[in-house]
């Protein structure tokens, strides 16, 4: 309805294969940028930054990273909580053995090291696919946590098992770690690395590279066929995913919760960021966000609405009630849109260009 | 003055043109491109080729035929890669190979088509053609991750090529459209298409035609001549239609329960005792 | 923002005035193309450029002053660049249908002794070696697309790329050699030679010269506003004298861009695409349009339906108001933003009418309703009155004086009179020079005063607006002396979407009758809806409930003629609908989709006795020609409906009976 693409016509390739070919569409990210941007941190409590949008971009991070793997490249992995937890644990040790390190260098040679240890364990992916991939990535899983659990050498001896992340600043003055770092900060380093990783993703997963995961993803006998090599394409997809998550990892332990331990990289936020690229949608980078921000908002208006009816309500019960309306939620979007949020986002849109007509 | 001007003076206008005008030149067929030695090929106790031995030439076309269960699409798979003779070689450009995977026979320039259409469903005709140019890019993940720049100009070049291939399949209108949604005949025309995008040296076909019908056959014998004739794509393909093999192939191997029946020219093997009786029934 | 500006008299000749834009607007397009998936676009320097190089090849080629070269192909920015080339070095270029059999093209070909022959691609050169041996005269042939001509030997074959190369190496070695044939030329040569399609007769070959062409291309130009900003879609054939002014002199003389579609089946999608601000289609694609809009939305859900219906309610009550700038009260003027957010611009959107500024339609008269629908969105639609022998304008409709049923008023610096038989005759700048080689039908056309003949029967309404009733000699009487004006009945029946083409007969009868060609898509719809099934458009036609529904049209068309004493004695009596569509492959309508009136009367002139004689069938057998050029036959038993008429009718029905 709102889409004018009469006289938008294309006098170039470069103009065709734009991310935002569409004017109306431009004018919207401006738009939405103007708000993130500008809106958000002047009208938002503090509250909320740091409990929903510091978490959202931190778990979108992670969402883009599984997405590509398994979104894009159609490789099924349960190991996300450990290559977290990788990210986690690489960047503290080389935080704390090179402080001058600037941070932002510290989270990218953490995201290199988990990108490391993911292709180590993508390594199977050239015998099994499927279920038995997902089984043999719940192996990295197990391990990873247990090897950060279990050997002190990780949280530098620390008697609680905690790593505590040690303040850094982003350019001298501006702290965006430690108990300095105030969350106006946070949340807009956050958005900003987030964004351009995430600009990163859309152009990888547009060339070459995207490419090969997905034909990998979409039949992979005939990406043989065409020249792909199969392992190198998976690999590339570990390894890149992993780099992501890794990152996600690192800015949940120094940006979002400030202390960490190994067991807050359990099976569970595997499950966790799975179901945000499943309900957000496979294959989309704004299905990785879309997802992202559904998981953490849900509990939060739930935990919100249910008090708001009833304040007496024991957090007891409100936990049990969030749990079944979760599931429940999970169900009802994986029958009506098994493909996500992002694909009824473009079935919106795709009427909405067609409007008033029905095809 | 005159000696400028291109026109070669009519000497009699009133002289009747050639009706067509059009001299098909003779096409030049080159050496062996491709020869398979005695290609044995078994699964579990089955024998799905019994000592094979053909040869194809470069620049030409070649049509395998057979009845159904001859081990025509096997062959083509152990050319592929796919499968693995117990015994045997394929000597291919000159060199001799044997275990080789698919991908690395599309590294050597064989491109492929399938029975039954191995597209990629979720994405569109350009995608799917455009997946054929990955051997020939040659960014790296740095590049490609900033995207402007060099991966865009790469980006651009492979699709003003693909461009080229969408002309000349005559598929401009379904160009965005995603291939799951195409009927059958358009969908074979892109599959052909992501394999002319690798710029093959052989291309083979399995059963292009099959679930076509006679205006389609057309158009695809049209364009498989017009690649053969353009590019000098030597071109090896399984089909069961008749009328196409002798209208457009140059030579034909007969297949029948994994065994070579007859090889040589369309009538030659029109007329051949062992193919009648096989597979042709009453010649015609 | 950039004004109308018009070119100085001194630039008289169409290669004048692209140097001209080409030292103005080097930058600015001037022509696109949809090639290869994208819009490729030409500025104006290069293609000065472009035809600059092309003209010296010409020469090369053998092109003298005063040659004519064929243009025959779909539009493609280089035919059009062709006939800037050959006018530059004083040849004339004559374009020719592209859809043409080869016996057409033989004529024209023959007729207009061209000597060389530009063409889009193998299908024309096809067409062209076909018919050598008839056109001794064609010498070369030049081709654009080079697919499927690889194994073509023949040595007067040559590729546009080729001759233009050679153009440029001549340029080089010559370099004075294009500006000194320009300025050869001038206002009164021969600009082009554009062959009419011939509804009666065989084509004439109606020469302009540069100033009818520039001139009328100017003072459209100049009444409606056009700059170099607008952009127009090419899509009606090159050999269309209206083509040659919208897309090709007006362009030239107002700067602004043409965009040529991919293909002709893509013209709508790459419409919408381009969102053209001037636009002209005939009646008919405005019809289709109309109809395809109203059956995509029949399939909408409840909500989209009904938000139609409502704001299309709106748009009859105040949105030609808005347009023509009448007052409208502010409740129905928000009411009418509003539908503009909803319903107007999305609709407008996907159709491709977004931007346009002014749309012209001419050819035949257009149903009100139609008209009003667009009108209503906010569509300035216009409709104009022309020939080719008028270089197309003899009357346009001003802004705001806009009805369906006149054709407006004269042109700048046209004058009209109507004759004592009520014919219409025009004088202007326009007006052509001559039929090529045939002084006999120039004579007969144009008085020696340069009034022109249109053969159209018309009157002027109070208004001023022009009217038109039908062609003059088309015009005759029933049997008691009423007036009989066959177009104007099939006009109206027409405007039913049921009703693709009507033909009427009733001069010298004693009443009118019809025949009636229903259209398959609007009643294919109804079908669908209401679940009748047909096998075949003959089983559709022969449908009972269908006549019922035809029927029905004719009556209330009845009821219209009634209402005007002129006009009663044309109400039908009598109607069949034929089995088959007009055609013309047939020969049956003419390549502008017209009816051959005479033709048709004589092929079906068994159904015509029986429409006469009272019978209640008639059968017909008839020879067609179906695309590939195969012939077969069909054969049909139609039915016969006698219709009630109203009062001036009745008095036929006495006498008949």
């Amino acid at each position: 309805m709102l889409y004018r693409e009469a006289g938008q016509f294309k006098t170039s390739y470069g103009a065709d294969q734009a991310i935002f070919p569409i004017r109306q569409d431009q004018i919207a990210i401006a738009l939405m940028a103007a708000i993130a941007v500008l809106a958000v941190p002047a009208l938002a409590s503090e509250y909320f930054l740091e409990t929903i949008f510091v978490p959202f971009l931190v778990f979108a991070m992670a969402a883009l990273g599984l997405n590509i793997l398994t979104g894009y490249c159609g490789q099924l992995s349960l190991g996300t909580g450990g290559f977290m937890a990788c990210g986690a644990f690489f960047s503290y040790k080389l935080t704390v053995a090179f402080p001058e390190l600037h941070i932002i260098i510290v989270f990218l040679l953490a995201g290199l090291g988990t990108a490391g240890v993911g292709v180590l364990f993508g390594l199977p992916s050239l015998r099994i696919k499927g279920f038995y991939l997902a089984v043999a990535t719940l192996a990295a899983q197990f391990f990873l946590v247990w090897m950060f659990n279990k050997f002190d050498w990780w949280t530098n001896y620390s008697s609680s098992g905690v790593i505590s992340a040690p303040p850094r600043e982003l350019i001298p003055g501006i702290f965006i770690t430690g108990n300095q770092a105030d969350p106006v900060t946070k949340y807009l380093f956050l958005l900003g690395f987030v964004a351009v990783l995430a600009l990163v993703a859309k152009n990888l997963v547009r060339s070459r590279i995207g490419r090969t995961w997905m034909a990998i993803r979409d039949m992979d006998i005939a990406a043989e066929i065409i020249g792909i090599r199969p392992l190198w394409a998976k690999l590339s997809a570990f390894a890149v995913s992993s780099f992501y998550i890794g990152i996600s990892g690192a800015l949940w332990a120094f940006v979002y919760t400030g202390s960490v331990e190994a067991l807050a990289f359990e099976i569970n936020r595997s499950f966790q960021v799975l179901f945000m690229i499943i309900i957000g949608g496979l294959g989309s980078i704004l299905g990785s966000f879309l997802g992202a921000a559904f998981i953490v908002l849900l509990p939060i208006l739930l935990n919100n609405g249910m008090l708001a009816i009833d304040p007496t309500i024991s957090t007891a019960l409100v936990s049990h009630i969030e749990f079944m309306i979760f599931g429940a939620l999970i169900i009802f979007f994986l029958i009506v849109e098994p493909h996500g949020l992002a694909r009824l986002w473009q079935i919106a849109k795709e009427k909405l260009r067609l409007w008033p007509f029905p095809y | 003055m005159a000696a400028e001007t291109l026109a070669t003076p009519d000497t009699d206008p009133a002289s009747p043109a050639p009706s067509e005008g059009t001299a098909a030149p003779q096409k030049k067929i080159g050496e062996t491109l491709l020869r398979a030695d005695n290609i044995t090929l078994s699964f579990g106790g089955v024998k799905a080729l019994t000592d094979i031995s053909f040869e194809i030439r470069e620049h030409e076309i070649l049509a395998i035929i057979g009845p159904n269960g001859a081990g025509k699409t096997s062959m083509l798979n152990v050319i592929n890669g796919f499968y693995h003779p117990q015994q045997g070689r394929i000597m291919y450009l000159g060199a001799e190979r044997r275990a080789m995977r698919p991908h690395l026979a599309a590294r050597q320039g064989i491109a492929r088509t399938f029975q039954n259409v191995a597209l990629f469903k979720g994405m569109s005709t350009l995608d799917n053609i455009m997946t054929g140019r990955v051997l020939k890019m040659k960014s790296n993940i740095f590049q490609q991750a900033i995207f402007w720049g060099a991966n865009q100009r790469e980006e651009i070049a492979h699709r003003e090529v693909v461009e080229r291939i969408i002309d000349f399949l005559e598929i401009e209108a379904i160009r965005k459209t995603p291939v799951g949604r195409l009927p059958y005949g358009l969908q074979k025309r892109v599959e052909l298409a992501r394999a002319l995008a690798m710029e093959p040296k052989l291309l083979l076909l399995d059963e292009p035609m099959a679930g076509m019908n006679v205006e389609e056959k057309e158009d695809m014998c049209r364009f498989i001549l017009d690649v053969n004739d353009e590019f000098g794509t030597t071109i090896a393909l399984i089909e069961h239609d008749m009328g196409v093999v002798m209208d457009i192939s140059d030579r034909v191997v007969v297949l029948d329960y994994g065994r070579k029946l007859a090889d040589g020219t369309p009538d030659e093997v029109r007329a051949n005792q062992d193919v009648i009786d096989a597979y042709l029934g009453v010649s015609h | 923002m950039t004004e109308v500006s018009l070119p100085p008299a001194e630039l008289d000749t169409f290669p004048k005035l692209l140097e001209r834009h080409r030292a103005e607007r080097p930058g600015r397009p001037a022509i696109r193309e949809k090639d290869f998936g994208i819009w490729q676009t030409h500025t104006w320097g290069q293609v000065a450029e472009e035809v600059r190089n092309l003209a010296a090849g010409l020469f090369s080629l053998g092109v003298k002053r005063g040659d004519k070269v064929a243009i025959v192909g779909d539009n493609r920015p280089r035919l059009y660049w062709t006939m800037t080339a050959a006018q530059a070095i004083g040849a004339v270029p004559v374009p020719l249908y592209q859809d043409s059999v080869a016996e057409e093209m033989a004529f024209v070909v023959e007729h207009a002794e061209a000597r060389f022959a530009v063409v889009e691609d193998q299908e024309q050169v096809d067409k062209l070696l076909e018919i050598r041996e008839r056109c001794p005269g064609l010498t070369q042939i030049v081709y654009d697309e080079s697919r499927g001509m690889r194994h073509y030997t023949q040595p007067f074959l040559h590729h546009f790329d080729a001759v233009q190369a050679e153009g440029q190496d001549y340029n080089k070695v010559h370099p004075d050699f294009y500006e000194d044939e320009i300025a050869k030329g001038k206002g009164s040569d021969t600009a082009i030679i554009l062959y009419t399609s011939g509804t009666t007769g065989t084509p004439k070959g109606v020469i302009l010269s540069f100033d009818n062409v520039m001139k009328t291309a100017a003072n459209g130009v100049k009444l409606e506003g056009l700059t170099d900003t607008d952009e127009s879609l090419a899509y009606l054939p090159m050999a269309w004298v209206g083509d040659h002014i919208f897309s090709f002199a007006q362009s030239y003389v107002a700067g602004f861009c043409v965009a040529c579609p991919e293909s002709s089946e893509t013209v709508m999608h790459d419409m919408r695409e381009l969102g053209p601000t001037y636009f002209f289609a005939p009646p008919r694609i405005f019809e289709n349009i109309l109809t395809t809009v109203m059956i995509r939305m029949e399939d909408a859900g409840r909500i989209k339906r009904g938000l139609f219906r409502y704001f299309m309610e709106v748009a009859r009550r105040s949105g030609i108001k808005i347009l023509d700038g009448k007052p409208v009260g502010m409740g129905d003027r928000l009411l009418y933003a509003l539908g503009q957010v909803l319903v107007y611009g999305p609709l407008k959107n996907t159709l491709g009418f977004t931007r346009i500024r002014l749309a012209y339609t001419a050819g035949e008269a257009i149903g009100p309703d139609i008209f009003d629908f667009y009108r209503s969105l906010g569509i300035n639609l216009k409709q104009l009155y022309g020939s080719t022998e008028a270089s197309v304008f003899i009357t346009i409709q001003p802004d705001g004086e806009i009805e369906a049923d006149t054709v407006g008023k004269p042109a700048l610096d046209v004058e009209i009179k109507i004759a004592e038989n009520g014919e219409v005759m025009f004088r202007g700048p326009g007006v052509f020079v001559e039929y090529f080689k045939n002084p006999e039908a120039t004579t007969e056309t144009k008085t020696p005063d340069g009034w022109v003949h249109t053969g159209d029967a018309g009157f002027f309404a109070e208004n001023g607006h022009l009217k038109i009733i039908d062609r003059a000699k088309d015009v005759g009487r029933v049997n008691d002396g009423g007036l009989f004006a066959p177009k104007y009945v099939e006009n109206k029946l027409k405007f039913f979407p049921d009703i693709k083409e009507a033909v009427a007969y009733g001069h010298e009868r004693d009443f009118c009758t019809a025949f009636i060609n229903i259209d398959l898509v609007a009643v294919g719809s109804w079908a669908e809806r209401n679940n009748v099934a047909y096998g075949s458009y003959q089983e559709l036609a022969a449908n009972p409930q269908v006549i019922e529904i035809i029927k029905g049209h004719i009556e209330k068309v009845n009821r219209d003629l009634a209402a005007d004493p002129q006009l009663a004695s044309c109400q039908i009596r009598r109607f069949l609908i034929l089995h088959k569509e007009l055609d013309a492959d047939d020969g049956e309508l003419t390549r502008t989709r017209k009816v051959r009136r005479r033709f048709v009367a004589d092929r079906y002139d068994s159904l015509i006795e029986a429409l006469y004689s009272g019978a209640e069938t008639a059968y017909i057998e008839t020879e067609v020609t179906f695309e590939d050029g195969r012939k077969g036959t069909i054969k049909a038993d139609l039915q016969v409906i006698d219709v009630a008429v109203g009062p001036g009718g009745e008095t036929m029905m006495k006498k008949a009976s």
